[in-house]
């Protein structure tokens, strides 16, 4: 039914399902940038099991994950708790990045990152690894489902207040913080309220505490008096506010607009008219993720050829979509290390507004760090692709470098290489005697290159 | 016009404001970079890529002890066995000399390259060293605190350096210090300059394809791969620092020899920076210790010959560099200590406390009076220079930045600089 | 030579007479003569491998019956369970090693014998390293027992050699010379001839032909004849292996600050400070080792001369000929004991002349911030001097009886045992520090939302613990199923007559308040005579206990450091433990004497009964 209507009100717009007979082709090429955007790439099995199910097919593959995607999951969380003995965040970076690499259901996992920056708390502030951990697993619980419940959540999640230093809210002094950051950052964008929203939302809140680690409402400091917030007048007993903020027109567009720079395009910055149908199917849908994002998974908007190479791989992006696309595994705690390294800490966002994404990943340093970081992965003795040594893994093509550079380039890059790149790299293969070296080093200096950075 | 000439005209475009579409596509940096774009050119042309580097002293640094007032009668009388006699300080003026221990910062001063700022503090001193440290990071009291430092603000402001290096860096080991934290910049924090090279085994061969990887290629004229093209740009930027700095630290000191000391090391790769190009302004370290409650005698002076020691070589490098009339370094702690020494021949946490400033375009000397050894403020110095003013006057007259929307309110700059 | 003599007088008094018998005697003994000379010669080659090396040898290292300790590895019992380990067949299924597995199965098959038997026929009785400084050449020498067996088999595989080579259609690798009608071999840079004996096989010219030489002619001074090594030899021990290394004349060698005057590790000086004293003097080293099925013993041996020892090291080798370590205690579940003689204030305050400059500034530093712990008492002189120089560190393995207030992540207990030199005056000080700190750590804690520590006194042993319990959290609403690892903690200091107690937990320090010396403590061997400096023991039934209490932290850290799966992880620390099991403990020692000095250290392994 709901794909019905979907169906009816889309038809028209570049959001209506990608159709192999008249938008492009089927193949292995489509497939593997749907799984940039919507997983961390994927194994060669993987992709043509995908391309032999088609594209609504391989979208719904996608949204409800493997078929053991329940029993990982129990799996996962006692991993965590045994993790969590140290209460070390950074420990707790080690178990996310373990995973990102290995988890049968990707796309949840893309959300859970993607609500992880957006709802920004961070581990140098939030030294309590047992708070960050319970906040990741409502990001999980929610990364497809229902909005409005997650930002209720997060709203009164101690992580999040300890980090945006809301741990207490007085009547007499309303903090503003929180209130702000709820409007600019979680739910409306910059620009869509007023300072004096600001201040009359921030009394809404007050009573609102973290004491030992745990959310508590204090009722003699809460401000029950009548705030006039955009537009409305009331008390706003308990945390109606927040469905207030949730109701206002520009949310719908801020959320949809966050997804479309997640899943479709960095830029340019898409318009209104362009986001207006998805805001609209956000709405309909009461605020549920999923429905939007299989449309803009299926659409002709996401999987056409003006969406590939569109995006600036994140460091996520680069280093576990290598591993996921060569079907291997690696030392999470030496990759977390690198992540953070590269400009991506998991639970270490660098502030409160999580990662921009874009051009910013992109500086003399990360480019740096991410071409010692690829180095260090090919060559750390635990890493495996298909259950073997990258030397022994990469010798099936290691004879022929061109064939090596066609077999990697298919398998791991966004767009087709230049010819002279092509040829640089052919020559950097020919030049090395050795041949369990040679496979690693093109493997380096392919993904280190700039088309590499493109998903 | 090759490829790389049009790419950095389509900067330039870009940084000129024009092309809405891409323009907005850079996020909400862009419009400060769009209002900016004509201050930051002018102020590059004026300041001529000035830079500040900030050592922090962390711990509470005895001021009394460093710039000794060792004629002083209730100065020997409130510190029996701490006093530094009149014998031993290096002579600055008839009043003042310095801790025997600070010989290198007496030679700058007779260079004229060391400015003294006596009694900088605040208003209601706060003696914990978190809150003071953070009031002089942020330059916000608790209740009002956002997560932003002074420079975090002033680089999300400002912040356009070319060749994509970052506006601010930090060396070291622990967390990037507030003042650096900034709502739209990231600050990178290095632990050592490993990290600006090429790493492995097989460095250079991945070096050499990046170079020729990203110069290669007619594609990346269109617009269509206007991305691409920045891609290719900055790694073509990347490789070309990571070599700069490659060659920079191997290359000799030139005859400055730097003391074996944590922080000298880490002023010394900031000077190696610095000669090869990188255009990062501002460069934050941090010496800990000072927090000496018992027994300070050895202790102070270990950490005053190695600050001194570090500021002094630093200082010679960049002079031989020829860089010196466009560096500034700033040296503060967070607060001073008691004028009284305790019963564990040690003092314990203060207000007031010099700020010491060293740089070729300072007026060298002693700014200000001691404040008066008489009237304390429940046994500490009185402040009567607030520290918001130091800011100011490096904000402004040196590196060219607005102090007043950074800040918060307007401050007087000191007379410290010259030129 | 008399006889001659005799017969000279006589031919000088009967001259003219004499002149046609004078002849037949001279040559009766010209062949005496001769005969004697040649049993001289042949006396005089050489026997035992030191009479072959040169006396400038500096290294030498001799493995008696070599094939005895291959069947001993290969056949030992806990063989087959090292090689289920994932690592040993992870490297096993690596290049370099089925290289060498490939090119030995083929020798096998040329030779039509098993690599163990090769061994036995050619190098049967021993096996001898040797380097020799002056022509800077290494010696490997194998005595056969057997000669001619080993003549053929060299024969043998030079022959395989250049059939190979021949094959491949590369040259001749073996190229033949003579030196003094003896055959001599060169592969390579390796030289190689069959002396008697003996093979020895050598890199440089040099020293292949003083070997000839000394084959034939017997050698004037060789290593047999060197003092030092004669010394080292009568301190040899039991055992197939035996090391000797001439100290002296590689200590030229090194450069002239390679034994540093000051280190900049106090840690590291206050374990091996002595040994920077040695290092600095001793002229040789002997070292024997046995190797046996249940274990293997190592003793190390040097001279000593007492003004060796210097000054600035009192702290460490002791005054006089005192500076023993106490006696082991009794420990249940006790991991690892150390016991040490070292008097920890003086080498504080000798820090001036033991170590670098940073490192004193950094000393310095600390002394500040913690004589601030201590309320302004110095720390070097008045808390570190409170004790005698000699202690105990002890670590033990905790049991967790209350599941209410098990941690997560089980550690074992720590404790300090010290005698103090004051009691009546250092008790109230130390228990007063003690509480101040507890003080301190509670309001830290609260500051950061750790747990509390509670204050609790008792009497015990004829003395009094003062301790610190954490309390149970409030709210039991937690992810993990145990507490966190503060819970592994309850600090206590003991006092009892003049024996004091800093322990990590209460029950570790009720224990060794009352804990006796063992008897006989020591099982690493060497000389029992001697002053025992320091003395240590692991004992791996409890380090595997420790292990097996944290088996799910272990796993998980293999899955996130390692990249395995559950499975793969959790089959590769079984195995680990259950290999720790078979181990059971490694004892060190380290003594001197008047003479002497000594580093003994042996481990034990428990080997596995007919159904295990």
């Amino acid at each position: 039914m709901a794909a019905l209507m979907q169906g009816s009100s889309l038809a028209a717009t570049p959001w209506a399902p990608f159709d192999p007979a008249v938008d492009g082709a089927w193949n292995e090429r489509r497939v593997r940038h749907l799984l940039r955007r919507a997983a961390f790439g994927g194994s060669d099995e993987l992709v043509a099991e995908l391309v032999a199910a088609g594209p609504a097919a391989a979208v719904d593959r996608l949204i409800t994950g493997a078929d053991d995607a329940a029993d990982r999951r129990a799996a996962s969380e006692q991993l965590a708790r045994t993790v969590l003995a140290n209460n070390a965040p950074k420990r707790l970076s080690a178990w996310w990045t373990y995973e990102l690499i290995t988890t049968p259901h990707p796309l949840r996992e893309r959300m859970t990152l993607f609500w992880h920056g957006h709802f920004a708390t961070g581990g140098d502030k939030v030294t309590d690894a047992e708070a960050l951990y319970r906040q990741n697993r409502l990001f999980r619980d929610e990364a497809l489902g229902d909005f409005r419940r997650l930002t209720h959540a997060v709203a009164q999640d101690p992580a999040m207040l300890i980090y945006l230093d809301s741990v207490t809210n007085r009547k007499a002094h309303p903090n503003e913080n929180f209130a702000r950051e709820l409007m600019e950052l979680f739910v409306l964008g910059e620009g869509n309220y007023t300072e004096a929203d600001v201040q009359q939302l921030a009394r809404c809140f007050t009573g609102w505490e973290v004491k030992q680690g745990r959310f508590r409402f204090n009722r003699y400091q809460h401000d029950g008096g009548e705030k006039s917030i955009m537009g409305k007048t009331d008390a706003f007993p308990d945390a109606e506010a927040v469905d207030w903020v949730i109701d206002q027109p520009s949310a719908p567009f801020f959320i949809v607009g966050k997804l479309y720079r997640l899943l479709v395009a960095d830029e340019p910055q898409p318009s209104r008219e362009l986001l207006a149908p998805l805001a609209q199917q956000l709405v309909d849908a009461e605020w549920r993720i999923e429905p939007v994002v299989r449309t803009m998974l299926a659409s002709k908007q996401l999987l056409g050829d003006s969406a590939i190479g569109r995006k600036v791989r994140s460091p996520v992006d680069l280093a576990v979509g290598l591993l996921r696309s060569l079907d291997g595994i690696t030392s999470s705690t030496a990759l977390a290390d690198d992540l953070l390294g590269m400009g991506m800490g998991l639970f270490f966002p660098p502030n409160v507004k999580g990662w921009d994404g874009g051009r910013t990943w992109i500086s003399s340093a990360t480019l740096l760090a991410r071409a010692n970081s690829l180095g260090r992965l090919i060559d750390h003795e635990s890493t495996r692709f298909n259950s073997v040594s990258p030397s022994e893994y990469l010798s099936q093509w290691t004879d022929d470098p061109v064939r090596l550079v066609t077999e990697l380039e298919q398998r791991l890059l966004a767009v087709t290489l230049p010819a002279a790149t092509r040829e640089k790299l052919i020559a950097l293969g020919r030049g090395i005697d050795q041949p369990e070296r040679r496979g690693r080093v093109v493997l380096q200096a392919m993904m280190s290159g700039p088309l590499a950075q493109l998903a | 016009m090759n490829n790389r000439q049009r790419l950095l005209q389509r900067r330039l475009f870009l940084q000129q404001g024009a092309v809405a579409g891409t323009a907005l596509a850079l996020g909400s940096r862009l419009p400060g970079i769009l209002t900016q774009a004509a201050a930051a050119a002018r102020s590059r042309a004026d300041d001529g890529d000035r830079i500040l580097i900030v050592v922090q002293l962390s711990g509470g640094n005895d001021g009394l002890n460093t710039v000794v007032p060792h004629r002083n009668e209730l100065y020997q009388a409130a510190r029996p066995t701490l006093r530094i006699a009149s014998a031993d300080v290096l002579g600055i003026n008839d009043d003042f000399g310095f801790h025997p221990a600070c010989r290198a910062l007496a030679d700058l001063l007779e260079q004229d390259s060391l400015a003294i700022v006596q009694g900088v503090g605040y208003e209601q001193p706060n003696r914990s060293h978190f809150e003071s440290m953070d009031i002089w990071h942020t330059c916000r009291r608790k209740e009002e605190r956002g997560s932003d430092g002074w420079l975090g603000r002033a680089f999300d402001r400002h912040a356009e350096t070319a060749g994509n290096d970052p506006p601010g860096l930090f060396l070291g080991a622990n967390k990037l210090p507030a003042a650096l934290v900034a709502r739209d910049t990231q600050v990178p924090s290095i632990n050592s300059p490993e990290q600006f090279k090429f790493q492995g085994a097989d460095a250079q061969l991945v070096a050499d394809a990046l170079q020729e990887g990203s110069t290669a290629g007619e594609a990346m004229t269109a617009e269509e791969d206007e991305l691409a093209a920045f891609l290719s740009e900055s790694t073509a930027a990347a490789v070309e620092a990571s070599g700069k700095i490659a060659a920079a630290l191997e290359q000799s000191d030139g005859g400055s020899s730097y003391p074996d000391t944590p922080l000298a090391t880490k002023l010394r790769t900031i000077a190696r920076l610095i000669e090869s190009g990188f255009q990062t302004r501002v460069y934050y370290v941090e010496i800990d210790g000072f927090d000496t409650h018992a027994q300070q005698a050895d202790a102070h002076r270990a950490l005053l010959e190695q600050w001194s020691g570090a500021v002094a070589a630093l200082t010679q490098d960049l002079a031989r560099m020829g860089r010196l009339d466009d560096t500034l370094v700033l040296s503060f702690s967070e607060f001073g200590r008691r004028v009284a020494e305790n019963a564990s021949e040690g003092t314990d946490h203060g207000a007031a406390a010099p700020v010491f400033l060293t740089g070729g375009r300072v007026a060298g000397g002693i700014h200000g009076d001691l404040p008066s050894l008489e009237n304390l403020d429940d046994g500490d110095l009185r402040y009567h220079t607030d520290f918001r003013r130091v800011y100011a006057t490096v904000l402004g007259q040196w590196l060219g930045w607005n102090p007043t929307p950074i800040l918060g309110q307007s401050f007087e700059p000191l007379n410290v600089l010259r030129g | 030579m008399a006889f001659l003599s005799t017969h000279a007088r006589d031919s000088r008094a009967s001259n003219s007479a004499a002149r046609p018998r004078f002849g037949w005697r001279v040559l009766l003994a010209g062949c005496l003569l001769t005969a004697a000379t040649t049993t001289l010669a042949q006396a005089q080659q050489p026997e035992s491998a030191a009479e072959w090396l040169p006396d400038s040898t500096v290294l030498y290292v001799e493995l008696e019956h070599p094939s005895e300790l291959v069947d001993l590895v290969l056949e030992h019992p806990l063989r087959p369970r090292i090689e289920a380990l994932d690592a040993v067949k992870q490297a096993k299924s690596e290049k370099p090693y089925r290289d060498i597995e490939a090119g030995v199965s083929m020798l096998e098959a040329q030779l039509g014998m098993p690599w163990t038997s090769l061994l036995s026929s050619v190098a049967g009785e021993r096996v001898v390293v040797a380097f020799d400084i002056q022509s800077l050449g290494v010696a490997v020498g194998l005595q056969s027992a057997d000669p001619e067996t080993a003549d053929r088999l060299l024969d043998k595989l030079i022959e395989l050699a250049r059939a190979d080579a021949q094959a491949n259609g590369r040259p001749d690798p073996v190229r033949e010379a003579t030196i003094r009608d003896l055959k001599v071999y060169r592969v390579g840079d390796a030289r190689l001839a069959r002396l008697g004996d003996w093979t020895w096989v050598t890199n440089k010219d040099a020293l292949g032909r003083s070997m000839v030489h000394a084959y034939l002619d017997g050698r004037e001074s060789s290593l047999a004849s060197a003092p030092h090594f004669a010394a080292a030899l009568e301190t040899r021990q039991a055992g197939q292996l035996w090391a000797f290394a001439e100290i002296e004349r590689l200590r030229i060698l090194l450069p002239p600050n390679a034994i540093p005057e000051r280190t900049d590790n106090p840690g590291a000086e206050l374990l091996v400070g002595g040994f920077f004293d040695l290092a600095r003097h001793i002229p040789y080293i002997s070292a024997s080792a046995a190797v046996e099925t249940d274990g293997l013993s190592v003793v190390v041996a040097t001279p000593l001369e007492s003004d060796w020892k210097s000054d600035v090291r009192e702290y460490w080798w002791g005054k006089e000929e005192t500076g023993a370590a106490p006696s082991r205690l009794q420990v249940d579940n006790a991991v690892a004991q150390i016991e040490f003689h070292r008097d920890i204030s003086e080498m504080w305050l000798r820090a001036g002349d033991l170590f670098v400059d940073q490192t004193i500034d950094q000393l310095d530093q600390a002394d500040s911030t913690l004589s601030t712990l201590f309320l302004g008492a110095d720390f070097a002189e008045d808390i570190l001097g409170a004790f005698e120089p000699s202690g105990h560190l002890i670590v033990a393995r905790q049991s967790f009886d209350d599941p209410a207030v098990t941690p997560d992540i089980k550690l074992p207990a720590f404790a300090l045992v010290f005698t103090m030199e004051q009691p009546e005056r250092m008790q109230p000080q130390l228990r007063r520090i003690f509480q101040s700190l507890i003080g301190f750590l509670n309001i830290e804690g609260a500051m950061n939302g750790r747990p509390q520590l509670d204050l609790t006194m008792e009497a015990a042993s004829g003395g009094q613990i003062v301790g610190a319990q954490y309390l149970p959290p409030l709210s039991d609403e937690r992810e993990t199923q145990g507490l966190p690892i503060q819970y592994n903690f309850s600090p206590a200091v003991g006092f009892a007559g003049d024996r004091c107690v800093i322990a990590s937990t209460l029950p570790i320090a009720r224990e060794l308040l009352q804990a006796t010396p063992i008897d006989n403590a020591d099982s690493s061997g060497g000389d029992t005579s001697a002053t025992n400096n320091t003395t240590a023991s692991l004992q791996f039934g409890s380090l595997q206990g420790i292990l097996d209490d944290n088996q799910s932290q272990l796993i998980a850290q293999s899955m996130l450091d390692d990249g395995k799966t559950m499975d793969e992880a959790t089959r590769d620390i079984t195995l680990l433990i259950e290999l720790l099991g078979w181990v059971d403990r490694f004892d060190l020692r380290f003594s001197h004497g008047s003479s002497r000095a000594e580093v003994s250290a042996r481990l034990g392994l428990r080997l596995p009964t007919g159904d295990e």
